[in-house]
């Protein structure tokens, strides 16, 4: 459906096996800016997280496209960082290839302004701008990628983070996510693990606030024999923000020996928020193990007992557990722009006086993050 | 090796199920649907008016809905112009053995139905194909005001108010395209009500056999329990197999009062040419319970989902279930739970085996809304992988909206360890017996369930499927 305004994106992160439609799980359209979309051949090898719909979008509208290939055997001692900046409305496109044997970080990081600060009129009216971002991953044989995902935006921005990866022989990609803010963080991801021992570990880490929207796909395959996937997901939601979370561990027939972990953790710390969540497991093979957990819910009463007789209050409580979730990506973020980004949503959520503190350990956290 | 296999086959009498009666003299509708079906199945059991309006905006409904286009197992061979919608035996409803014709008669006496009515239950309803040609209860049972018979002869008994009142209102016709073609269509199937504070000693039991070729049995299960009541209430069913396709699209509701308790237990053996897509659901008050045990082990397609709806303070749910899909089988099978209220309780347990090709689906959701304070929910579902032919999915959503809410949800797949069938061969077993073992180890928290006579039961349908399961 096209129009003046926009156009219609259909089934942004439909799931691989969708489920009952009444439930509003299974995906959903998105109105974006117009753009004359591009006919996207599907690629076996580098399918969309978010979706077809979404893949064409970003192609048709990217402003920044970068193509990067890391050689043989080399390691990268600066991350690549892929910047996004919310305020302009900047749809990045980067396409990194690691050849055999190589390492190398890439981060992503989606921010308001130059700086990262918050450019954006907070008051949320109108239309919300939208920026994205697709990674495209290809690793060879004995490669390692570590992807750090870190948003931070205003409520008046709409993020969409695309990633495809694909890891060969023995390679291996760790990706981190911090979801920080946005009024709608829609994120999909697909990992396709071809080659013989491959692995792939993901940590998801959000934060809902006010009536942000966060939306998530995640499918990971195991393809090749012996391949090993973790998928980890930490969230605490407030206000009235609402989740969708839906991670597939797809066991595809001829991945003997594989192994795959999902698990997700919850906090609800306000009685207006949704939380949905699909955790699915495919198996088309005997010789696997796949196994999935999730914990939704509140600050245990034993928790809550403990930290408020040490004097903390209920509502403390649950920002430390906040809290919890911006300190992971203050360590993780692994360039100073994108630390600064943390440090300026420590600022907008929990304070000034925080955001200082913050900064003070920097140089730590930095250190800490190097050792790493 | 040969001959222990031989013996352990021979242990199972493989025409337990699989045997068909000649439709001699049978009644048979013409297949396909019609106004005039419609019109002919109400003329035949003289029903109020209500009744027949109420089939004919379903069939109406049926026409213009579809099936979801983007879940569920495939149902393309499903033709309901190749399907008749009723299918009668000539003879009447009795309640004596003795005047039931004797093939029909002889059906159930290989299925263990009289056998088990004397010895372990409080009474039995029989239906043949559309309609039920057996109906007893114990009188000691009848004095304490049980209900328990036909939909049809309740509505001529004097219930008709209390059934115009529940029936149609938990599952209703819109809820999905076959329960609208089940509520122009149906016939047969069974009436409870349990009066306040009266609890049954004995089960209750319909059983539901499909003979006829190419036809459909749309049975509706109507239960109310009033405050206080306690019943347990099991159904069984089989066909023979024929290649031609059948189809079940039957319906049970459900209403558990306040502190009343209901236990359904099905041991579900449709033949493998049957398109099981049943429909159950039960809304449970103030402090009563419901539990919920499930054996699916027949049907080439099945959509079958219990569903509960703790609408009352303190009312939980228990879902214990077993699925086994075997070679050409696709069964998406699961359960789902809404909690409305607060200090409500949940628990799922399903286990579900795959081999020889067989596609096995758990899906499952659970819904917490905003009213349902302190509510804990438990999911745990396990999935064993027989071969690497057969598939095994796990589907399970939730929504929670509640935060002082609990929900756990905890999910496994994986194959029988070769160490373990290593373990008990070293110690004299066939490989064939130890995988048996094995998954009658698995399917164990379902059957220890059951009564004894239907574990008996699922554990033969077991050893059936197990039948060549080596490699």
């Amino acid at each position: 459906m096209e129009g003046t305004k926009g156009i219609t994106l259909a089934g942004i992160n439909t799931p691989a096996s969708p489920t009952w439609n009444r439930l509003s799980i299974n995906g959903r359209d998105l109105v974006v800016p117009a753009a004359d979309l591009v006919e996207v051949a599907d690629d076996p090898c580098m399918e969309s997280g978010l979706g077809h719909d979404a893949l064409s979008w970003i192609r048709a509208s990217a402003t920044a496209c970068r193509e990067i290939e890391v050689a043989a055997r080399e390691t990268l001692d600066e991350p690549l960082e892929v910047r996004v900046d919310g305020a302009a409305g900047q749809v990045a496109l980067t396409s990194v290839t690691l050849g055999e044997g190589s390492r190398a970080q890439v981060c992503v990081v989606a921010a308001s302004g130059k700086d990262g600060s918050a450019g954006l009129d907070e008051t949320g009216a109108g239309e919300p701008v939208t920026c994205a971002s697709r990674l495209e991953l290809n690793l060879e044989a004995g490669a390692h990628a570590d992807v750090h995902v870190i948003c931070s935006l205003p409520d008046a921005c709409r993020y969409l983070d695309d990633m495809a990866v694909r890891v060969g022989d023995g390679a291996s990609v760790r990706i981190t996510y911090h979801l920080l803010g946005a009024g709608e963080t829609f994120v999909g991801m697909r990992v396709d693990c071809v080659g013989y021992r491959s692995s792939c570990a993901v940590d998801v880490h959000y934060l809902g606030r006010g009536e942000q929207v966060l939306d998530m796909n995640h499918h990971i395959a195991l393809c090749g024999r012996k391949t090993r996937c973790d998928f980890d997901a930490y969230g605490v939601l407030g206000g009235t923000s609402s989740k969708t979370l839906r991670d597939t561990i797809d066991l595809v027939h001829g991945c003997k020996g594989a192994a795959g972990r999902e698990q997700e953790t919850v906090l609800l710390a306000n009685q207006g928020v949704t939380n949905k969540s699909l955790p699915v497991v495919l198996c088309d093979e005997d010789d696997v193990a796949g196994d999935h957990g999730a914990t939704i819910g509140a600050v245990s009463p034993e928790q809550l007992a403990y930290l408020t007789m040490r004097g903390l209050t209920e509502q403390e409580v649950e920002a430390l557990f906040a809290r919890s979730v911006l300190d992971s990506a203050l360590s993780c973020a692994p360039t100073e722009h994108a630390r600064a980004v943390v440090v300026d949503a420590i600022g907008r959520i929990l304070g000034e006086q925080e955001a200082r503190e913050s900064t003070e350990i920097l140089p730590a956290a930095a250190a800490g993050s190097e050792e790493e | 090796m040969s001959e222990v296999a031989e013996s352990l086959v021979s242990d199972v009498d493989r025409s337990l199920y699989d045997f068909v009666k000649p439709e001699e003299g049978y009644e048979r509708f013409e297949d396909g649907l019609s106004r005039e079906i419609v019109e002919e199945i109400s003329r035949k059991k003289d029903e109020p008016d209500w009744m027949l309006q109420m089939r004919l905006a379903c069939l109406e409904l049926y026409e213009r809905m579809e099936m979801p286009p983007n879940w569920g197992p495939s149902i393309e061979g499903l033709d309901m112009s190749n399907i008749s919608s009723y299918v009668s035996p000539k003879t009447k409803q009795t309640n004596s053995w003795d005047d039931v014709p004797q093939d029909i008669k002889d059906t159930f006496e290989r299925l263990g139905i009289p056998e088990a009515e004397r010895t372990s239950l409080a009474g039995v309803g029989a239906q043949y194909d559309s309609e039920i040609v057996y109906h007893n209860m114990r009188e000691e049972v009848a004095k304490q005001g049980v209900v328990y018979s036909t939909i049809e002869d309740a509505l001529h008994d004097g219930y008709e108010d209390i059934i115009r009142e529940h029936f149609g209102t938990l599952i209703t016709p819109r809820d999905h395209k076959f329960a609208a073609l089940h509520y122009a269509v149906w016939s047969g199937g069974s009436f409870v009500y349990v009066p306040a504070g009266v609890s049954l000693d004995y089960p209750l039991q319909s059983y539901f056999r499909l003979n006829a070729a190419g036809a459909g049995q749309f049975e509706h299960t109507l239960i109310i329990l009033e405050p206080g009541a306690d019943l347990h209430f099991i159904e069984g069913c089989s066909a023979p197999k024929y290649n031609v396709a059948n189809l079940h699209a039957g319906a049970v509701e459900l209403f558990v009062g306040k502190g009343a308790h209901l236990r359904y237990s099905t041991v579900e053996n449709w033949s493998k040419n049957m398109y099981n897509l049943n429909t159950k659901r039960a809304k449970v008050q103030e402090d009563g319970k419901i539990e919920w045990v499930s054996g699916s082990f027949g049907s080439h397609v099945s959509y079958l989902y219990p569903m509960s709806i703790l609408a009352g303070a303190r009312s939980s749910s228990e879902y214990t279930g077993i699925t086994f899909a075997g070679a050409t089988q696709n069964l998406d099978t699961g359960c789902k739970t809404v909690l409305d209220a607060p200090d409500t309780r949940a628990m799922v347990s399903a286990k579900s085996l795959s081999k020889s090709g067989g596609v096995s689906t758990f899906r499952s959701s659970v819904v917490v809304t905003e009213r349902a304070e302190n509510a804990k929910v438990s999911v745990s579902c396990a999935s064993l992988m027989l071969d690497d032919q057969s598939r095994s999915d796990t589907i399970p959503a939730m929504d929670v909206r509640c935060k002082s809410a609990n929900v756990g949800h905890e999910a496994t797949i994986g194959r029988i360890s070769d160490e373990t069938i290593m373990y008990l061969m070293s110690r004299g077993i066939p490989e064939d017996e130890a995988r048996t073992i094995v998954v009658n180890g698995f399917a164990n928290p379902v059957s220890k369930e059951l009564p004894l006579e239907y574990a008996v039961e699922m554990n033969n349908l077991i050893k059936l499927e197990m039948e060549g399961a080596i490699g």
